[in-house]
Order: structure tokens, then sequence, then C-alpha cells
């Protein structure tokens, strides 16, 4: 755990594959959307600005947020993210997701305290700067 | 009054915008406001309360027959979820980022009766209004969106800290009791009917739920009171509050919100509702030891470790942990204070002085220099808290009825006196 003035970010690559992830999945939602609209069922259209565009805003926000003071804020953030574009990715699953949003809190905390650090290290590494 | 045919294209776009604009307008307006932390903590506050209250007042006139929703895309128990955040959003920061310095009331007027009193019947097949519909309309302004502004104004400008804390308080109940088990029932099976389920389970939740409720709002009191804060870390308490039911539990409000989702789940007879309970602990752990080191162990580093080491997460204490000797001071002539004083002795209450002053109009209780003294039935009240757990309860819920309601005494002898004032 890091406390006090140290400022620490997610790594610019990883935001940028987050955030070309996010794109991917909500162009591919666009499609879908578009097909779907083709076949006469416009429920897809009616879904996307809650579906599709919230959690991508949220996501860009999570990406665009200034620099955490702790590593777990980091890591959380990146949490939150992935959690959001599984929502985006798996519309089906998408109440289920948000519901289980807490347990991206847990997963944070069991590997800050529970991981063994020659685990924890390079993944902190690969996704904290 | 308008009632006229529109294109159902325009009514899906006009879904779109009731969404998409006040996400929009918050974003765009919340940025122009980037550097102002209050005010953006107020926003969300706003939209949080908006999001809980909105839930409830909808389902209220949803059952009421005001008015219902066409269509079955996003719909959660009959109200679609977007124009559900979009409204919470539009009611709630965006409005107060927009216009921060206008009162709520004359904000949300003109939208309430402008534009709801001349539209909403044309709104079919989006909206059906039904008979009394703008009674409906007006309840939801008064109840869920004029307060959400309210509540950011006061959050930004860090004042009226007791009406803010009950309004979260108040919007944190409905989003945990009200909308959450309604989209696991939604998402899980099961209904909120309790027509089916035997009497006597439910004369037997509700006292329980009536309990876990105490516990909550009771911490919620005592971190205004102690605190001089709201329980929600985003807006903090100023000091760390260890007496109440802090002087038993760490989390009381955690505690409550997981036996009240068991009890609801019971009542319900449904586990899903019962197992959320388990996304309390989960949460405890994740989010809320995370705020416990990175917040309270910083601003208190001697105060947080020594408090944690002594009381429970979730397993209260029997008796409290105290740090200080509080005294109660009684008037030794009086048969009555004697008579209380004998009966708190017996129970042997924790680092509890008595002092005999004579002379003393009434029961005063004082825990230490920092806090308010308490006075009378919120004297006895404050010394049940030093006796044991289920005393404690019973101090707790005293408290919730006596402290609000002196208050709300005390604000109505102010506006009388400044009015006879003004008449003279």
């Amino acid at each position: 755990m890091q406390f006090g003035t140290a400022r620490l970010d997610i790594r610019p690559t990883i935001r940028i594959a987050l955030l070309a992830v996010l794109a991917t999945a909500s162009l591919a939602r666009a499609v879908g959307m578009i097909a779907a609209l083709r076949a006469g069922n416009e429920e897809p259209l009616l879904a996307f600005p809650m579906t599709v565009v919230f959690p991508a805003v949220l996501v860009i926000l999570l990406a665009v947020m200034p620099p955490a003071r702790s590593r777990e804020g980091v890591l959380m953030r990146v949490g939150t993210m992935i959690q959001l574009l599984l929502i985006v990715m798996l519309p089906a699953f998408g109440l289920y997701l948000a519901l289980g949003l807490p347990v991206v809190f847990l997963c944070v905390e069991l590997f800050e305290t529970r991981l063994p650090a020659a685990v924890r290290a390079p993944i902190v590494k690969l996704l904290v700067a | 009054m308008i009632d006229v045919a529109i294109p159902v294209a325009f009514l899906w776009a006009l879904r779109w915008a009731l969404f998409l604009g006040p996400l929009v307008a918050t974003l765009a307006l919340g940025y122009r406001h980037r550097h102002d932390k209050r005010r953006l903590i107020g926003g969300l506050f706003a939209f949080l309360y908006g999001l809980g209250l909105i839930f409830v007042m909808h389902q209220l006139a949803m059952a009421l027959g005001w008015w219902r929703y066409g269509g079955n895309v996003l719909m959660l128990m009959g109200l679609p979820a977007d124009i559900w955040l979009g409204g919470a959003l539009l009611f709630g920061p965006a409005l107060y980022f927009a216009f921060p310095s206008i009162t709520p009331l004359l904000l949300t007027l003109p939208i309430a009766v402008g534009l709801h009193g001349t539209v909403f019947s044309s709104l079919k097949p989006f909206v059906w209004a039904g008979e009394g519909w703008f009674v409906g309309v007006v309840l939801v302004f008064a109840v869920a969106h004029i307060p959400a502004i309210y509540l950011a104004k006061w959050t930004a400008r860090n004042e009226n800290l007791a009406l803010r804390a009950t309004l979260l308080a108040v919007g944190y109940g409905c989003l945990a009791f009200a909308v959450l088990p309604s989209l696991i029932i939604h998402s899980l099976g099961g209904s909120w009917s309790l027509g089916t389920r035997p009497p006597w389970l439910l004369a037997a939740c509700a006292p329980c739920f009536v309990l876990c409720m105490v516990m909550g709002l009771s911490a919620v009191q005592f971190f205004v009171i102690e605190g001089q804060g709201t329980p929600i870390p985003l807006d903090p308490t100023q000091r760390l509050v260890r007496t109440g039911l802090f002087a038993y539990v760490t989390n009381p409000m955690q505690l409550c919100t997981a036996l009240a989702w068991i009890v609801m789940g019971v009542a319900l007879g449904n586990f899903w509702v019962a197992s959320a309970s388990i996304m309390a602990w989960v949460f405890v752990q994740g989010m809320v030891r995370w705020h416990h080191r990175n917040d309270l162990l910083i601003r208190f580093p001697e105060g947080w470790p020594e408090y944690r080491a002594h009381v429970p997460e979730w397993l209260p204490r029997w008796h409290p942990w105290v740090q200080e000797r509080s005294q109660t001071a009684y008037d030794p002539a009086s048969v009555a204070h004697r008579w209380i004083v004998a009966w708190l002795q017996r129970r042997q209450p924790s680092s509890l002085d008595f002092v005999a002053t004579p002379g003393t109009q009434t029961l005063s209780y004082r825990e230490n220099d920092m806090s308010p003294p308490f006075t009378g039935v919120a004297a006895v009240a404050k010394a049940f808290n030093r006796i044991n757990f289920p005393f404690a309860l019973m101090g707790a819920t005293i408290l919730l009825v006596v402290l609000p309601s002196r208050w709300i005494i005390s604000l109505a002898k102010t506006r009388k006196s400044a009015a006879v004032a003004g008449h003279g």
C-alpha cells in the first residue's frame, strides 16, 4: 500500500487498451442496434443510451480522472472500468454485472492484502504508473 | 392543456433526449465547476437522493393510477430505467450546476406547472396520464426533485448539516431498501407482494426491521451530533465518532443494511433479497476497509487504530468501549432525579459519573468537552448508551424521537418570535 502525497495513475498503455476495447464494444453494439432496427426491432435502439453510452461515459470519466493517492485507488478504477466494459460487451448480463460491482472492490482488497507479493508486484507494475 | 397526437418516432427520440440530455448537461456543467469539489459532491448527492426518491414516488404514482409508462424496454417495475436516471440527473446535478444561486422551488416550479401541466397528457403511448396525475407531479417535485436540489445546495455551501444528513439517510434508505431489492426481484425473480406470507411472520419481521432502521438512523444522528459531518466519506465527519452505537460496533450502518436485507428476504420469502446481505459484507471488506485505511487512519492516526482494536466490525460488544468518562448531573433534592439515578446506577453503566448538583432543573449528560450536553429525556437516553447494547438501542430510539422533535419545536419558536418581531 502507498499513502501520502504520492500520485499514482493507470499506466497509459493500459488506459489506451481499455479505451480501445470500449470503442470496439460500443461499435459492435451500434452495428447490432442498426441490424435489429432493420429487422423491425427497436429495443436495442431504445436501450442504447442507457446500456452503451452511459457505461462508456463512465469508463471515459474513470480514464481521465486525476491521479490517485493510493495504489488501491488506481486498481479500483481499473477494476470498475473492466466491469463497465463487461456491461457494454455482455448486455444480457448487464444488470447482474451492475449488481455485482462491490465484488470488484473486494477483489482489489483481496489482491492487496492476501495475494503473495511475488504475484502482486508484476500485476501492479503492469497496471499502475 | 395541450392534448395532441405526437408521432411515435418523435417520442422515441424524446426518450433518448430525456436520458442523454441531462447526462450531457451534467457532464458539461460539472466540467465547468470541476475545481469546486464541494459543488460536485453536492451534485452527486442530489443525483443519488433523486435516484432513490424518484423510484419510490413513481411506484406510488403508478400504484395510485396517476400515470403509467408504455413500452417494455429497460423497464424496472413499470418505470423506464433511462427516464428514471435522466430525471435524477436533470432534477439534481444538472439544474443545480446550471442555476446554483436560484431557489430550488423557483427553479422547478415553471417546469412542474409549465411543462408537465401542458404536455403531460400528450405523451401517449410513452406515458399514460391517469386520474389526478397533476397531484402526483406536484408530489414528485415536492418529495424528490426540490429536496434533491436543496441537498446539492446545502452540501456545496456546507450548511444545514442535520437536514442534509436526513436527506442522505432518506435517499440511502430508498436506494438500499426499495431500489436494490426491486433490481434483485426484477433480475432473479420474486415479488413485493406480502399478501401470501403468513401474518405471524410479517408481525415478527416488522419490529426487527424497525430495529435495523433505528441502528442505521442512530448512526447517522451520531455522525451529525458527535462527528459534525455526514456518513458519506465525501462529506466526512470532523471528529472520529466513537460514542452511541459506535461504542459497540464500528459499522452500525452496514450492519443495519445487512440485517434489514435478511429481514426483508424472510418477509418476502426471497432468498436473493436476503443474500444481498452478503453484498453488504463484500462492500465492507472491499470499499469500507479501504476507506478506513486511506481516510480514517490518516486523519485520526492515534484514535482510529485504538478504537478499531477494541470495537468489532459486525458483532456488537455487549458493553460499550468507552475511552472518556461522562457525567450525569442531577439535583439531589429532586425525587424523580434521585430515582432515575438510582435506577441507572443499579445497571452499572460504564465510565459514567453521577454528579449531585443542587439546583439543577433537569438531568443533564455530558460526554466530553467537544460534545453538546444532553438534557432531560435525552440525558437518560444517552446514559442508556453506557449500560449495554440492548439499552443502547433503546436509548438510540429515544434520541431519534426526542432530538428532532426538540429541533422542530425550537425552529417553530424561532419563526414565531421572528414573525412577532416583524409585526412589531
